[in-house]
């Protein structure tokens, strides 16, 4: 049987392809990774801090059951951070007393995050049923540990994912700039 | 090379290329779609916003009571201060109770001559203003260290070289409530009696609306003095002693009628002869007498009207 033979450049070029593929992809893996994981903290660090400092300002109001004042703390908290989704307070029964929505809370959204007793944060990620590939971070935190109700807030995922889709983009374009170079290098010294 | 060793060159090709394959994708699992402590996303329909349905009236057994506290201390403290109380009236009603905050004791006394409220616990000064303008009438009253009476304190902060009150001329001083007898009336009642008015005397006021605030202001010295209730002094020194320790108190008035717990003149009769009965049978029952062990309470007992003759609202103000 006649043994099959490809020409050393061949050789070098799928070689080096399938090196700069795999080590390529799982580069673009921990990139995800080490560029995703820290600006999600970061997300969830700022979210917690605006709910947890909003849970501060919001217990006089609560207490007074002054809606307006709650209101206003929303209204001002939203014009400062427009990545914010939605801030919601919700009172001990569980009925929401002022929102940043344009019409009224959903419903769905309202039962999805809850504060479990004896937990200072709990922590869920919604998906809009009409925009799926759309991820929001929804945050709860307790207001006078949650005897009076709770805060929540949605910050959305879609920054951060910019942000690494960003620096991917940019690794391609270096992995193909590599790649090219070898394969030229390949066809010189073949 | 021979053929052997092309062989081995390929396995090994092929094998590092098989587990470079096996690390991404081990990698690729792991940083699937983020789920928050394993816990899958939640799809949500947004452009779902139906108004809650409207709660039908509950009967009048259930319906709740409405509770009102003149903010005495901070809304936090009141709320901590007040809740097992408000809850343990509350389970021996066997109704609701719905707890009503407001920032001055004018709006309470307001919510007690409108009737919307079914009993408050106000301060003295409120009470002395408001039991004929507003309707107002005593339910029963607590009982501390084996009496219903209770002082002002006059403080200042403890490296101030403010010894009298006369010292306080031409200082800042702070009040808590126009209505408050403690925190208002008996300091301005010392001016007077001294041939002064509060704009000559002090070189500025001003109003905390809560005791504790008024001790905060002085602790930080913010304010060269104030006018505080002596049961929130007693009680913030048996429980948190780190807030007074800044503080010195260089005088104490006279006693008057403790701060009482009333109800407007309008309501229904057998639900203020509850609420009076289970709070003068707190005492007798081990968690309403621990209860009241927590705020320093020895008991509730009914109330005298003249212990309140001494509290002299500042007419004109």
């Amino acid at each position: 049987m006649k043994r099959f033979s490809l020409p050393l450049f061949w050789k070098f070029t799928i070689a080096l392809t399938g090196i700069v593929t795999i080590f390529g992809t799982v580069n673009v893996v921990l990139i995800w990774r080490e560029v995703y994981e820290p600006l999600g903290q970061e997300l969830e660090s700022r979210g917690l801090f605006i709910a947890r400092n909003l849970a501060s300002q919001a217990v006089a109001p609560m207490l007074y059951d002054d809606v307006v004042t709650l209101q206003k703390l929303i209204d001002n908290v939203r014009e400062i951070d427009s990545t914010i989704e939605y801030i919601f307070i919700l009172n001990g029964g569980k009925e929401v007393t002022a929102h940043s929505f344009q019409d009224a809370v959903p419903p769905a959204l309202i039962a999805a995050n809850t504060v479990l007793p004896g937990k200072e944060t709990n922590i869920r990620s919604i998906i809009p049923s009409e925009r799926r590939d759309y991820v929001i971070r929804d945050m709860a935190v307790p207001i006078l540990d949650g005897r009076i109700g709770a805060v929540r807030i949605g910050l959305a995922e879609k920054p951060i994912r910019d942000k690494v889709q960003e620096t991917i983009n940019i690794f391609f374009l270096m992995v193909g700039a590599f790649l090219t170079i070898g394969i030229a290098g390949a066809f010189v010294f073949a | 090379m021979t053929s052997i060793g092309y062989s081995m060159l390929r396995m090994c090709l092929i094998r590092l290329f098989m587990s470079g394959l096996a690390v991404s994708w081990s990698a690729a699992i792991g940083c699937g779609g983020r789920t928050e402590k394993n816990e899958p996303p939640i799809v949500v329909d947004f452009t779902e916003s139906k108004l809650p349905a409207e709660k039908s009236a509950p009967p009048d057994s259930l319906k709740p009571l409405n509770v009102a506290i003149a903010g005495v201390i901070s809304p936090k403290e009141t709320f901590v201060y007040y809740e097992e109380m408000i809850q343990y009236i509350s389970a021996k009603m066997g109704r609701p109770i719905k707890f009503v905050q407001k920032k001055t004791y004018e709006e309470v006394n307001v919510l007690i001559g409108r009737n919307e409220i079914d009993f408050a616990f106000v301060c003295s000064g409120a009470y002395a203003e408001g039991r004929s303008r507003h309707g107002m009438e005593l339910l029963v009253v607590p009982v501390i260290q084996g009496e219903p009476f209770y002082q002002s304190y006059i403080i200042t902060h403890k490296t101030s070289p403010i010894h009298r009150f006369e010292d306080f001329k031409g200082r800042s001083f702070a009040f808590s409530d126009p209505l408050s007898n403690s925190g208002y009336f008996y300091a301005v009642n010392r001016v007077h009696g001294l041939g002064s008015t509060v704009d000559e005397f002090f070189s500025k006021t001003v109003f905390t609306y809560a005791h504790d605030y008024s001790i905060q202001m002085v602790a930080k010295r913010i304010v060269d003095g104030a006018c505080i209730d002596g049961l929130i002094y007693e009680y913030l020194k048996t429980f948190h002693p780190d807030r007074i320790e800044d503080i010195r108190i260089i005088g104490k008035s006279e006693k008057f009628g403790i701060p009482p717990v009333v109800v407007p003149w309008a309501i229904d009769v057998r639900t203020k002869q509850s609420i009076q009965n289970v709070l003068l049978e707190m005492d007798r029952d081990p968690d309403g007498k621990e209860i009241l062990s927590k705020l320093l309470i020895d008991k509730f007992q009914l109330g005298d009207e003249s212990n309140y003759a001494s509290v002299k609202p500042i007419r004109n103000r």
